[in-house]
């Protein structure tokens, strides 16, 4: 197992007592109007809201609170007030013909909204109630999607861009990455993460303030409803609960602005590719409305054509995210190059070989000195600089410490042309293609427009067809070849 | 080994302290970080983490659960269980594991007298609670027909060292037909199929693995051999439909957590000399020095399970251990042995590699630093 780039920005950041920078352009697009929103739950009652707290990026919040998220109709009010608040926000959003983008303290609160939109979507009681579920829906199920852009954690993108001296799980709680960005002075930086620590950032309160605080005005509230007390001695006794809960979520709040302002004022680079990031987002949540506008309903499980779709469109942003990475941030190159994902080396031998009239081989070869490579013999890698060019992997030979490989250019020979000798060049498996997700949808739709047998109900095993082909003479070369 | 030999040099060993049960959740704990000598050292003796913390360190143990969750939890199973557990019969019902006609429930606390305050009374009724179970347990084993499909609240036991700690799975499940039991672990986290906390599902299914062993002991007792036959590392949780009290069944095999227990228990003997042999003559765990020297294995992980694992975090970093900046450098940094060394390899300073591992380890960390420079 080779050293890799999180250990070394790791190790500094742990020598210094303060978070180092792991990328050189900012990975993400902040919208300028991104909606900040802290949800907490009742602890065991995921579905429920007990505070919220909404607000647009640099902009102080909005709180609402409930007594008691139990009680279904008080709960649902708070739902219409949420919904109201993100319908006006995707409105805007659609006029402008732009995407929203909200944001949420940390990975667990992502999952707080998920739990949500899951649950609320299919709401009977309430039209705005269910309304609810179906736009966070959408959030929600482009979260998973690489290089989306529609629900950010800032715990995850602060991680994107800094490295801390604590491990990757400590690095969940957004009290602590922000106290290893910014340090107290003067302070231990373990004692102050230790402190940081101590004050929730997810979506829940701390069982300890649900014990002291928490547990006995919901309790004195729940008695006097039960005794029919007036509505002011209620009020009042709301106002406690309000009062306790505004502790926990004006803090994680807080903390969420901080981070979008970290990333919105230090990282004055952005990515190249950004422009086309936010074109796909804005494109994926105008089929999204067009979609709930026209009635579509969303459903709670996918079928198996529609699982497939979703899965290779995962899988195709995914690459794409990561080779637009790797073409404009240093420290994703860096990354890619210490884990032999590209090949990058000095040129030798370019030479143009005539082979019949008009038709010429281009060949030369590479010499990395990387101490990992994963490439083999019929790889085909595309020049980073230019991707007209395309190469095929014609041999890998290790020389000591140095990797001889020998590349033919099977694509741009003549747009491009032969590299000269001595240069450096970096070839790499990938870069960002933004229409082979439409590409893969026709071919996904095509390929599954009969039902596989292995999904249908109670599909037989079809019969097996001997293949018509003659036996290869060497099958291992034959299986090989497929690559 | 004698039991009550070993239970004095486990009685001197905790000290002051009085003999905690582990339980299933303490039991699981030990197998979630086997490297953890500290953590079979208090399980060994019968002290709990928390009481480690708070008793011994002086330090607040964070370990309680909010009152909302533990509601809510209560609810749920009394839910499932009230009733003659009808509505748990149904979720069996319904998923075929359980015919209309095997129907047989055993509510064990309602068989003994209700826990008492008085230590004499308590006694009587968890002993009441254990014999009745192994009277239910011994019909099954026997193939009686009237033995119960579905056990509430056993009371068995898991032997560490010879003592038996007892354990009371929330329920025992086989259908007339099965040779033996099944645990069923209860668990009041929402189930969102694949989106459901992974966490709480290895937790939850470490618990049921414990209920395993537990079974697998008492049929053994019963004088079966092909005791994995009979109880297989299979268990049932029963978790939470989101936002309702409706439950949920899925299987779950656990054959790794049973093993891993197993394992864990194996060499709680060796862990006892061993532990016996690190020590002064005389000392105890609960002095706070005592406890120190014994090596810690600190994890990404502990946090989830260990109401030391900020103590642990304390120790690791000022020891330097590689661990304290994540999983992966443990295992990279491990020629190395602490980040200060790793720093001085890195930045080619200190003394130079002294082994051919610490070499190999230099050219990589100098080749990723420069790297890392060339980056940022």
């Amino acid at each position: 197992m080779a050293v890799d780039l999180e250990t070394i920005a790791r190790l500094v950041a742990f020598d210094k007592g303060k978070a180092v920078p792991i990328a050189s352009d900012l990975q993400i697009v902040i919208q300028p109007d991104a909606l900040v929103l802290c949800c907490i739950a009742l602890a065991g009652e995921d579905t429920t809201v007990h505070v919220v707290a909404c607000g647009s990026i640099g902009k102080p919040a909005e709180f609402l609170s409930v007594p008691d998220p139990r009680f279904r109709d008080d709960q649902y009010d708070l739902f219409a007030w949420i919904g109201q608040r993100i319908e006006q926000y995707y409105a805007d959003c659609r006029r402008r013909g732009t995407h929203p983008q909200i944001w949420v303290s940390s990975d667990a609160a992502v999952k707080h909204l998920d739990v949500l939109s899951d649950r609320l979507r299919y709401n009977r009681e309430r039209a705005d109630v269910r309304r609810l579920g179906e736009l966070l829906t959408y959030a929600t199920e482009r979260f998973p999607v690489g290089g989306q852009q529609a629900l950010y954690a800032a715990t995850s993108a602060l991680r994107q861009h800094y490295a801390t001296g604590q491990q990757a799980a400590e690095d969940a709680h957004l009290g602590t990455l922000l106290t290893w960005i910014d340090p107290p002075r003067k302070t231990n930086i373990l004692a102050a993460v230790a402190l940081a620590e101590q004050t929730p950032m997810g979506m829940k309160t701390d069982p300890e303030f649900d014990r002291t605080k928490l547990d006995p005005v919901v309790r004195a509230y729940n008695e006097a409803r039960r005794a029919g007390a007036s509505t002011a001695q209620l009020k009042r006794r709301a106002q406690n609960i309000h009062d306790a809960l505004m502790t926990v979520v004006s803090p994680i709040y807080d903390a969420t602005q901080a981070a979008v302002e970290i990333l919105r004022t230090r990282w004055p680079r952005r990515l190249l590719t950004a422009p086309q990031l936010q074109d796909r987002e804005a494109q994926e949540f105008d089929n999204f409305m067009q979609s709930r506008d026209n009635g579509f309903f969303l459903p709670t499980r996918d079928k198996p054509k529609a699982a497939a779709l979703k899965l290779t469109e995962r899988e195709i942003a995914l690459q794409t995210v990561e080779a637009a990475v790797c073409i404009g941030d240093r420290v994703a190159l860096a990354k890619a190059r210490l884990a032999g994902r590209i090949l990058e080396g000095t040129i030798e031998n370019p030479r143009r070989v005539w082979v019949r009239p008009r038709v010429f081989e281009s060949t030369f070869d590479l010499i990395s000195s990387q101490r990992v490579l994963r490439i083999r013999p019929r790889d085909e890698l595309i020049l980073l600089t230019d991707p007209r060019q395309r190469v095929l992997v014609r041999n890998v030979e290790r020389q000591g410490r140095r990797t001889r490989v020998q590349l033919e250019i099977i694509k741009g020979k003549n747009a491009v042309g032969l590299p000269s000798a001595s240069s450096i060049q970096v070839f790499t498996p990938y870069v960002p293609d933004w229409n082979s997700l439409t590409q893969a949808r026709i071919q996904l739709a095509e390929r599954l427009a009969v039902q596989p047998w292995t999904h249908a109900e109670n599909g037989a095993m079809p019969q097996r067809v001997p293949s018509q082909l003659p036996e290869p003479a060497d099958l291992l070369a034959a299986v090989e070849a497929l690559r | 080994m004698r039991a009550s030999t070993v239970d004095s040099r486990i009685a001197a060993l905790r000290g002051s302290l009085g003999p905690e049960e582990p339980g299933a959740r303490g039991l699981e704990r030990v197998a979630r970080n086997p490297e953890c000598m500290r953590l079979r050292a208090l399980t060994i003796v019968g002290v709990t983490p928390a009481t480690a913390a708070k008793e011994i360190y002086g330090e607040p143990a964070r370990e309680e659960q909010s009152p909302f969750a533990l509601a809510l939890g209560n609810q749920f199973e009394k839910n499932l269980f009230d009733n003659s557990a009808a509505k748990l019969l149904q979720l069996y019902r319904d998923a075929g594991r359980l015919t209309t006609n095997e129907c047989k429930v055993a509510v064990i606390p309602d068989l003994a007298p209700p826990l008492s305050s008085d230590p004499r009374k308590l006694l009587v009724s968890l002993g009441r609670r254990q014999s009745e179970t192994i009277r239910l347990l011994r019909a099954k084993a026997a193939g009686n027909k009237d033995a119960p499909n579905i056990i509430i609240k056993p009371r068995m036991f898991v032997r560490l060292l010879g003592i038996g700690h007892a354990i009371e799975p929330d329920a025992l499940i086989a259908a007339d037909a099965d040779r033996f039991y099944r645990p069923i672990e209860v668990k009041s986290y929402p189930d969102r199929a694949g989106k459901t906390d992974s966490a709480d599902v290895r937790s939850a299914c470490r618990q049921a693995a414990v209920g395993v062993v537990a079974l697998r002991e008492a049929i053994r007792e019963f004088g079966f051999r092909d005791v994995d036959v009979a109880v297989p590392a299979i268990g049932d949780l029963v978790l939470r439909v989101p936002g309702s009290m409706s439950a949920k069944l899925r299987s779950m095999t656990l054959r790794s957590e049973a093993a891993s227990l197993e394992r864990a228990i194996d060499e709680a003997p060796r862990n006892l000399d061993e532990l016996e042999a690190m020590l002064a003559p005389g000392a105890s765990l609960d002095d706070p020095l005592i406890l120190d020297q014994i090596p810690t294995s600190y994890r990404t992980s502990c946090k989830e399970h260990c109401a030391l694992a900020g103590k642990c975090k304390q120790q690791a970093c000022a020891a330097g251990e590689p661990a304290v900046i994540g999983d992966m450098a443990r295992e990279l940094l491990a020629p190395a042995g602490t980040v200060t060394r790793a720093l001085d390899l890195m930045n080619g300073r200190g003394v130079p590699p002294r082994t051919a591992e610490e070499v190999a380890l230099a050219e990589q960390l100098q080749e990723a630093f420069s790297e890392y420079r060339r980056a940022v």
